[in-house]
């Protein structure tokens, strides 16, 4: 999910990045256009106005021009026929200046006809002239008068008619550059709105385009935990397909890992199931019971298979060895130390006449076989007499067994090493006459260390008090039980943290 | 494929964007650069001769003219074929009938008798296409050169007659000037009371010769009843011997004018008027350059006095061109030239003449000639001038007229009324032998 929150971050990201790129191309933009259009119309005012001028100029060099040539007929006065060449040079000028900014039809129309106007007025002005230097000055007069004035005229109606067409054309071109204005406010009323959408699409595009490739693929990783055959879409960019694919290589191979693994698992839990039914089978199924003991027993391991065991060996004249034992470890290792150990405990027991000769004799030969793999082995073997009454035990490195008589409780305090951790120990006995009620509680370690959530062991009081709440009569077999409870209901009932082992004896009355 | 779908989005990406740029890509429209006009191909010229009579100083004036046509228009050189008055039309005549060339262009007098000849072109089609009007001519000189929708020339000037009076004498006699619209009785009472305060050596002269026409115009008498082609004469009528009797009794009852000796030339009235020895002379606007810048000598003109009626003469010559012409548009290029405006101001500017042109006669070229004189009075004699007669016989009419007929007359040896009645019998004769076979 984290990934998926920077995915979505980068969306943000590339989203007000188009967006940005947009605007900052959509502002470049309307700066051009602004440009343009600012620098096409002044460029077009600036050349209307100069047309306007310069046709103006035109009528007043003409009108000058004539009134000059007239003055000059009527005075023959030098200065105004230099006068009159001066205007009729400036007009030539101006004229070629107006030619040169007009650019419509209708003006360039316009202005031949000004010229050719303008031809005729010259032509006559010359013709005048002629007449006028020939001696003919009032001929000369007479007709600049009348043919001269309407050359002149039809000269000034050109250029009236010209300045009505370039009206027009101003105002042609006014009109399309209000047509222009009128456009690009429009464009750009609608053009933000449409970049801005454009900019989201694009930007949502872009950013889809590669974020949702990678966040189909997280989608699809993270499944990947749980389900191996779950398998990456390999659309999208090319690298994002790259990595699909290459995941898909990875789920592909990891599937079938996994698949080994669990056949691995379902053979080795198959074969702990029957390690574990092979190991129950080594325990006695049921313990004897006569008049006077009763014996029960509750053994489970934390795991298929474990390091606890327990066992009962019938050694004749009333005398009953029992054991209970805890291979130091878990599992199939100390199923396997167990079972060794419970073996050779059967098979020595009857050769031995007391419990200390007897592991003492066990250690020896454990501690050869268990040295190598560090393992050692905890075992408590009591012997009981009927005949005598008589409990005689030795322990190697077990709990001590407790022996409540009525409301007393007594910890069979004897000790010695774990089997198989020093291979020269002797160990001892310890022996308690018997009496009837008297329960005799055997127990590894796995009950009292059995933890609650709150990772508290039960502890040695826990178990010592409810050992003293048992009822005096109590059957063996409901002590074993209540005490099993009392163990899983301050477990809640969770998984085992280790192998529980308890067997308890009680002495019967006779009577 | 993944890339190749996400290239399309760049593709669209960079044509959204291209969109817009073309949207908004502004294009400034450039004037094209003003093309220079062809140059005007070197033709060579043409030449024409133009052919006129005149006095030295009209020659010289004609020769200016071809001067400035030839500036204005350096495609047409002119050439010119000058021959006194007597002599031209007879040896014009004579080319035009042996089929020899003559001059394209050609100054021309009494046109009606040679354009049934078909010396002449019918102007009117070039007329036609160059939309080249006859409004501005004054109508009545316009009718030697029509007939019917052909124009065959166009008018230079009009004769119009006039009455040039000294000024300076009539203050001395203290007799008011004449005015417009004066009377044959007026003029006689003005002449006998300048004759009473005996202040010139003569008081009026009329040219006895040809103009006799104009007392009997005024008189009431047609003389023919059309001046080109005429059926009859009313010379019989008496008002015909009447205005030509008053005339002579001018002369030989009261004596106020010269003898016939002096009125039968027009060159010896200018001569007696220019000394200050005339009061009052007949004559027209070409004599006007003669009395001009002579010093302490007042004069101005006046309107014809008139009869029953007002009546002058409205008739002058003008320009033709030849039917042989080999460049006739060069010809009616010169010809357009002579009798436009500019022709006409020209001549108008010498002081020889009444523009035929009623935008020249009214401009102040005519009207404020120097020196100062009343030039309305000829503008008014054309208004109301008549045509003089030009059919075939009308020369010889005339010339009987002033050599055998009315001499006798002028001299007070014969009544008008005989000598006209006398003659009537040759004049029918005439007038019979002159009309065409289709009139």
């Amino acid at each position: 999910m984290e990934q998926l929150r920077a995915l979505r971050v980068g969306q943000v990201v590339g989203l007000g990045f188009g967006l940005t790129l947009f605007l900052a191309s959509f502002i470049g933009l309307l700066g051009r256009l602004t440009y343009d259009i600012s620098r096409w119309q002044r460029d077009t005012i600036q050349v209307r106005s100069d047309v306007e001028r310069l046709t103006l100029q035109l009528e007043i060099l003409s009108i000058q021009r004539t009134e000059a040539l007239r003055r000059y007929l009527d005075t023959a006065d030098a200065t105004w026929f230099s006068m009159y060449e001066t205007r009729q040079s400036a007009y030539g000028d101006t004229n070629l200046l107006l030619t040169n900014l007009l650019t419509t039809p209708a003006e360039k129309a316009a202005l031949q006809n000004v010229v050719a106007a303008e031809t005729a007025l010259n032509d006559k002005a010359q013709e005048i002239l002629r007449l006028y230097d020939g001696n003919f000055q009032a001929s000369a007069r007479f007709l600049w008068m009348s043919e001269g004035n309407l050359a002149q005229n039809n000269l000034l109606q050109a250029i009236e008619k010209l300045r009505q067409v370039q009206g027009d054309t101003s105002t042609a071109i006014i009109n399309r550059a209000r047509q222009n204005e009128t456009i690009a406010i429009l464009s750009v009323s609608l053009l933000v709105p449409l970049m801005l959408v454009g900019g989201i699409v694009a930007g949502l595009i872009i950013t889809r385009s590669i974020t949702k490739p990678i966040s189909n693929l997280v989608k699809t990783i993270t499944l990947l935990g749980s389900d191996l055959t779950v398998r990456v879409e390999t659309s999208g960019p090319q690298e994002i397909a790259f990595l699909g694919e290459t995941i898909n290589g990875m789920a592909a191979s990891l599937l079938k890992s996994s698949r080994s693994l669990q056949a691995y698992k379902d053979r080795l839990e198959q074969e702990l199931k029957l390690a574990s039914q092979i190991q129950a089978s080594f325990l006695p199924s049921t313990l004897p019971q006569s008049s006077w003991l009763e014996l029960a027993v509750f053994w489970k391991s934390a795991r298929e298979v474990g390091g606890d065991f327990y066992t009962y060996v019938e050694l004749g004249k009333g005398r009953q060895g029992i054991a209970v034992g805890d291979v130091s470890g878990k599992g199939a290792p100390a199923a396997m130390a167990g079972a060794l150990t419970e073996g050779l405990l059967e098979a020595y027991a009857p050769m031995h006449a007391t419990p200390e000769t007897l592991l003492t004799e066990l250690n020896k030969d454990l501690a050869t076989r268990l040295a190598p793999n560090h393992m050692n082995v905890a075992c408590c073997y009591a012997i009981i007499d009927e005949a005598t009454s008589c409990l005689t035990v030795a322990n190697a490195g077990c709990m001590y067994p407790y022996l409540r008589r009525n409301d007393a409780l007594q910890e069979i305090t004897v000790g010695g090493m774990p089997l198989g951790s020093w291979t020269d120990f002797d160990y001892t006995s310890l022996s308690v006459s018997l009496q009837p009620g008297d329960l005799i509680v055997f127990s590894t370690d796995g009950l009292v260390e059995a933890r609650n959530e709150q990772d508290e062991m039960l502890g040695f009081d826990r178990f010592q008090a409810e050992l003293q709440k048992l009822p005096p009569d109590i059957h063996a077999q409901t002590a074993v039980n209540q005490l099993v409870e009392v163990a899983m209901n301050f477990a809640n009932h969770g998984d085992l943290q280790d192998d529980i082992t308890i067997l308890v004896a009680r002495v019967v009355d006779k009577h | 494929m993944p890339m190749r779908s996400y290239s399309y989005k760049n593709l669209s990406l960079l044509i959204f964007v291209l969109f817009i740029t073309s949207c908004f890509g502004g294009t400034v429209e450039v004037a094209p650069a003003p093309t220079s006009p062809p140059l005007p191909a070197t033709v060579e010229p043409v030449t024409i001769t133009w052919g006129f009579w005149g006095d030295p100083w009209e020659v010289e004036i004609n020769e200016r003219v071809v001067q400035l046509f030839e500036a204005d228009h350096p495609e047409i050189q002119v050439e010119t074929f000058h021959r006194p008055w007597n002599d031209y039309f007879k040896e014009l005549r004579a080319k035009f009938e042996a089929g020899e060339p003559v001059p394209d262009v050609l100054f021309w007098s009494q046109a009606p008798i040679d354009i049934p000849k078909g010396y002449f072109i019918d102007l009117a089609p070039m007329m036609a296409a160059e939309n080249y009007t006859l409004d501005d001519f004054f109508p009545g000189l316009l009718v030697h050169f029509q007939v019917g929708e052909a124009v065959y020339g166009l008018p230079r000037d009009s004769d119009t007659k006039v009455i040039f009076y000294n000024k300076r004498l009539f203050n001395r006699a203290n007799v008011p000037f004449p005015k417009k619209g004066w009377t044959w009785a007026d003029l006689r009472t003005t002449a006998l009371q300048l004759q009473e305060a005996n202040v010139a050596e003569y008081s009026f002269a009329y040219e006895a010769d040809y103009w006799w026409m104009i007392w009997m115009w005024q008189n009431g008498v047609e003389v023919f009843d059309d001046p080109l082609f005429p059926t009859r004469t009313d010379l019989s009528d008496p008002a015909a011997a009447e205005a030509v009797q008053f005339f002579a009794d001018l002369t030989n009852v009261d004596q106020v004018t010269p003898p016939y000796e002096v009125l039968r030339s027009s060159e010896a009235i200018a001569t007696h008027f220019r000394e200050q020895k005339l009061a009052m002379a007949f004559g027209n606007h070409a004599l006007i350059p003669a009395f001009a810048d002579i010093q302490d000598f007042e004069w101005d003109v006046v309107e014809l006095p008139q009869g029953k009626q007002a009546a002058n003469l409205a008739a002058g010559a003008g320009y033709v061109i030849s039917a042989t012409t080999q460049n006739r548009e060069a010809a009616w290029t010169f010809l357009k030239f002579l009798a436009g405006p500019k022709g006409q101001a020209i001549f108008t500017e010498s002081g020889v003449t009444v523009p035929a042109r009623r935008s020249v006669a009214e401009s102040e070229l005519f009207m404020n000639q120097t020196p100062p004189h009343n030039a309305q009075a000829f503008l008014d004699g054309v208004e109301i001038g008549r045509p003089n007669p030009a059919f075939p016989g009308a020369n010889e009419i005339t010339n009987m007229m002033n050599d055998e007929i009315l001499p006798p007359v002028w001299r007070g040896e014969q009544d008008a009324a005989s000598a006209i009645q006398a003659a009537l019998p040759e004049i029918e004769r005439i007038l019979k032998a002159s009309q065409p076979p289709e009139r």
